[in-house]
């Protein structure tokens, strides 16, 4: 009896031992499918940025076939049909990328950017409220909520979302422009100047971000810095009938009518509604 | 007639005599049942080696395999038992030969680690201990915040002050500590397993075993070496109280292995679990002593380690420590001691091996260890059956106090500090196993000395990707306080984010805690830095990130996105710290 017992032990553990050494199989073979894919994704990416867009799309199918549970080559191939103008397909795609890695908030923002180009707002702003819900002390996440909060302008339910990702991600240019816009439109301009102040401070600011830093500036009497700004914006547009509107409003109100009277002129030329720009950043949303 | 009948009874003896001994002997088939059993399951593990990570998702799995080699080998030592033969006196090298031979072995391969300066927590421990003015002063800082380590902490800040922040005098400490501990295990091994032969492989074994390259190496670990060798000595004392004849002296004895144990405790929460190994000792070991004696022992030691735990409790306000759910798996039993097993069976860094000299290296390092192991399995029938009950009880008490040993340990051989106590059985086992051989000399020299050079040499190779680590180490704090130094003067509160910094580059955790300590120490000033580690994955860490060194002023935000299989570096608010501009 005891020598049966040891001999079942014995086979015991030779086939335990085949049993533990064959169950990672299918997981590693899933994981090689993985890697593969993840070196295709790879490359279509470089042959994409070396003008090869057809063969970077062929690719970008076979990573997808390669593995299809990868949401990055979904979200490659995605890339492909965007820069085909086929939004559908890509909405399709990182629709499918978002529910393999529903983690992934850079995966919901595109997404949702997507769903914005084909106007699906609604879904859009699911999407992105549950990435930020998901992760609440995601920066990023937060502020594409925040953008398009503002794009539909509303600027009040903006605002407190506006002030918790300014916080968890002070360095993100993004973040602090949100908030200075969501506050400037909510009447609250000396936050909005600060959060400007900020963001122009972050990286290289564009027009719309000087334009109203400038009106919020302006609101506060901050006349010199309210000019600086609305200087800035028309130097990097030059063409931005807006920005030399809101010049003119700032010199107006630094004391230079006459340098006033030619950034209105300028504006007018560029557009014939002009007039009414420089209370734009102020104004009703757009 | 009567020396006929005589005859016939002896004969009628002998012949009931060899039919025992049949069916007590294992028949052909079963021998070859068991040899092929133990070859297939080695080879299973051999093949494992190759892919299954054993930190990864398939970490049940590798553990279940030196599971089923417990099985095979303890049913191979079982249906073999009736051919082991008694051990012979063998080997019995002289003590004035085995000391220093030992003491050079766990010093010698550690030599050029000496210089690879501070990692991780060392940074923080030494921050704190230089705030200390007394030693009294360090005792109430705690360096080790989870913890109450007072001694370790004392020992730090006298370093502190003999040393400064001089990292050689550190590490220097603590190799002198293993060398001690080394030549401990020998001392002890004497005494427990019979052999001086088998006591000099333990204590050999013990000091180049690859798995102590973590606890040696990184001077934040010097809880470990210290509480090891007070537990180590505790048991030494023991043992000779045992078998001493005095009782005056035999009682001066056993005083004095409670004060070591004590000093063990004040060192490491690990020494913990030295009263149950006493237990088992007095259970099983070679010296008996009654139970009365036995109990009023242990009942010392229980005292003893009761006392700390309520210390402990007074000082910390909790009783510390991580808090990791215990779960059937993670338990001592069985994961901590298959995981020992693992790591001191297969002390296996794939990824630097492969890295080294690709799948072939690999291959011969499987191979070697698989032959060491068949070896070990092969003589295991020869080791009494109370030794084995000891070692193996020993490993598994000795696991008890560190839960998260069996998660933690992984195959980059990180957080291996926290085998450095319970191994010590395992080195005993393998010189018993090597005893065991057959006692001869021929049959003991070749193959346990061709392991432990094996083993000498992988610890040595091990050394180098902690050096390249230490390296990385400081080239990110040279090249962040290069950049932090960018900012005008006082500027304080900037918060430098640093995402997703590798943690474990081969095996050498780099940074954890310590990384702001170790920024203020290079800036004189103080610097907030928040950092996200990351996971090393098998695509290895970006060299944007490696690159940080080379990051020009201005840049301060590095970001790694391991998660996507991407590598984005984002370089944003390079405005906000350009000498140029500055911070207005």
């Amino acid at each position: 009896m005891r020598r049966f017992v040891l001999r079942v032990l014995l086979v015991g553990a030779v086939l335990g031992a085949a049993a533990c050494c064959a169950a990672p199989l299918p997981d590693l073979q899933r994981e090689r499918e993985m890697a593969r894919s993840d070196q295709q994704v790879a490359q279509a990416q470089h042959l994409a940025n070396s003008g090869q867009a057809t063969k970077a799309f062929d690719i970008a199918k076979a990573a997808v076939a390669t593995a299809p549970r990868n949401p990055y080559a979904h979200r490659e191939l995605a890339m492909h049909f965007i820069a085909r103008n086929d939004i559908e397909e890509a909405i399709g795609e990182l629709r499918y990328a978002h529910q393999l890695a529903p983690d992934d908030t850079t995966l919901a923002i595109e997404l949702s950017q997507a769903l914005d180009t084909k106007g699906l707002a609604e879904e859009a702003s699911r999407v992105i409220r549950e990435a930020a819900e998901a992760s609440p002390s995601n920066g990023l996440a937060l502020t594409a909520l925040v953008a398009r909060e503002i794009r539909a302008g509303r600027y009040e339910q903006a605002l407190e979302p506006a002030r918790r990702a300014a916080k968890l991600a002070p360095r993100l240019q993004a973040a602090q422009a949100n908030l200075g816009l969501a506050c400037l439109r909510c009447g609250k301009a000396g936050e909005a100047l600060e959060a400007f102040r900020l963001a122009v401070r972050l990286g290289a600011p564009d027009a719309v971000m000087l334009v109203c830093a400038a009106a919020a500036a302006g609101r506060l009497g901050e006349r010199e810095e309210s000019v600086r700004y609305a200087e800035q914006a028309v130097q990097i547009a030059p063409e931005d009938a807006e920005a030399w509107a809101t010049l003119s409003a700032a010199l107006n109100a630094a004391g230079d009518p006459a340098g006033a009277q030619r950034a209105f002129a300028r504006a007018a030329a560029l557009h014939p509604a002009a007039a009414s720009m420089s209370q734009r950043a102020e104004g009703p949303p757009p | 007639m009567r020396g006929s009948k005589a005859g016939a009874a002896r004969g009628r003896r002998r012949h009931s005599d060899r039919t025992a001994r049949a069916a007590a002997a294992p028949g052909r088939l079963d021998r070859r049942l068991a040899d092929a059993a133990v070859v297939l399951v080695l080879a299973a593990i051999g093949l494992c080696s190759f892919f299954a990570d054993p930190t990864g998702p398939y970490r049940w799995s590798y553990q279940a395999l030196f599971l089923c080699l417990l099985v095979a080998a303890g049913a191979r030592r079982a249906l073999l038992a009736g051919q082991a033969t008694a051990m012979q006196p063998g080997w019995a090298p002289s003590s004035a030969l085995v000391i220093p031979a030992i003491a050079c072995a766990a010093v010698l391969p550690f030599v050029h680690g000496l210089t690879i300066g501070f990692l991780s927590d060392d940074f923080w421990i030494l921050g704190r201990v230089r705030e200390a003015h007394s030693a009294l002063d360090a005792l109430a800082l705690r360096p080790y915040a989870l913890f109450f380590r007072p001694l370790s902490g004392l020992v730090w800040w006298a370093g502190a002050r003999a040393w400064g922040a001089a990292p050689l005098g550190y590490h220097l400490v603590n190799v002198m500590l293993h060398a001690a501990n080394s030549l401990l295990v020998y001392a002890i091994g004497g005494r427990l397993l019979g052999s001086r032969g088998a006591a000099a492989l333990a204590g050999l074994l013990f000091a180049v075993h690859p798995v102590h390259v973590e606890p040696v190496l990184w001077a934040a670990c010097q809880p470990d070496l210290l509480a090891t060798a007070g537990s180590l000595l505790s048991l030494l004392l023991l043992e000779v109280a045992l078998s001493s004849g005095s009782p005056w002296l035999r009682a001066g004895l056993v005083a004095s292995s409670f004060l070591a144990f004590a000093l063990a405790l004040l060192a490491k929460e690990s020494a913990l679990a030295l009263p149950g190994v006493v237990a088992l000792r007095l259970a099983l070991g070679p010296a008996r002593v009654g139970r009365r004696t036995a109990v009023c022992l242990v009942g010392g030691y229980l005292v003893l380690a009761a006392g700390l735990l309520a210390l402990r409790l007074a000082v910390i306000g909790t009783m510390g420590g991580y808090h990791v759910p215990l779960t059937l798996w993670n338990t001592a039993f069985p994961s901590a001691l298959l995981t020992q097993l693992a790591v001191f069976l297969y002390p296996l860094n794939r990824d630097f091996l492969m890295g080294l000299g690709g799948r072939p290296l690999l291959a011969v390092a499987v191979a070697a260890m698989t032959a060491f192991s068949l070896w070990s399995v092969w003589n295991l029938v020869g080791v009494p059956a109370r030794r084995l009950w000891f070692y193996l009880g020993y490993s598994l008490i000795m696991s008890a106090p560190i839960w998260t040993f069996a998660t933690a340990v992984s195959g980059t051989l990180a957080d291996t500090r926290l085998a450095y106590l319970p191994t010590v059985a395992l080195a005993w086992l393998f010189g018993d196993v090597a005893a065991a051989g057959g006692g001869r000399r021929s049959r003991l020299g070749f193959q346990p000395a061709a392991a432990l050079l094996a083993a000498g040499v992988l610890t040595v190779v091990y050394v180098l990707p902690w050096r390249e680590a230490a390296g990385l180490a400081d080239q990110v704090v040279t090249a962040t306080a290069r950049l932090t130094s960018t900012l005008p003067a006082g500027e304080h509160g900037i918060v430098l984010f640093i995402r997703d910094l590798p943690d474990n580059v081969d095996g050498a955790p780099v940074f954890r805690h310590g990384f702001s300590e170790a920024l203020a120490e290079r800036m004189r000033a103080p610097v907030e830095a928040n950092y996200v580690a990351a996971k090393r994955g098998d695509e290895g860490v970006p060299s944007e990130v490696l690159a940080l060194s080379s990051l020009l002023p201005g840049e301060y935000e590095v970001a790694w996105r391991y998660k996507d299989r991407r590598t984005e570096v984002l370089r944003a608010g390079q405005a906000a710290v350009s000498p140029e501009k500055g911070v207005p």
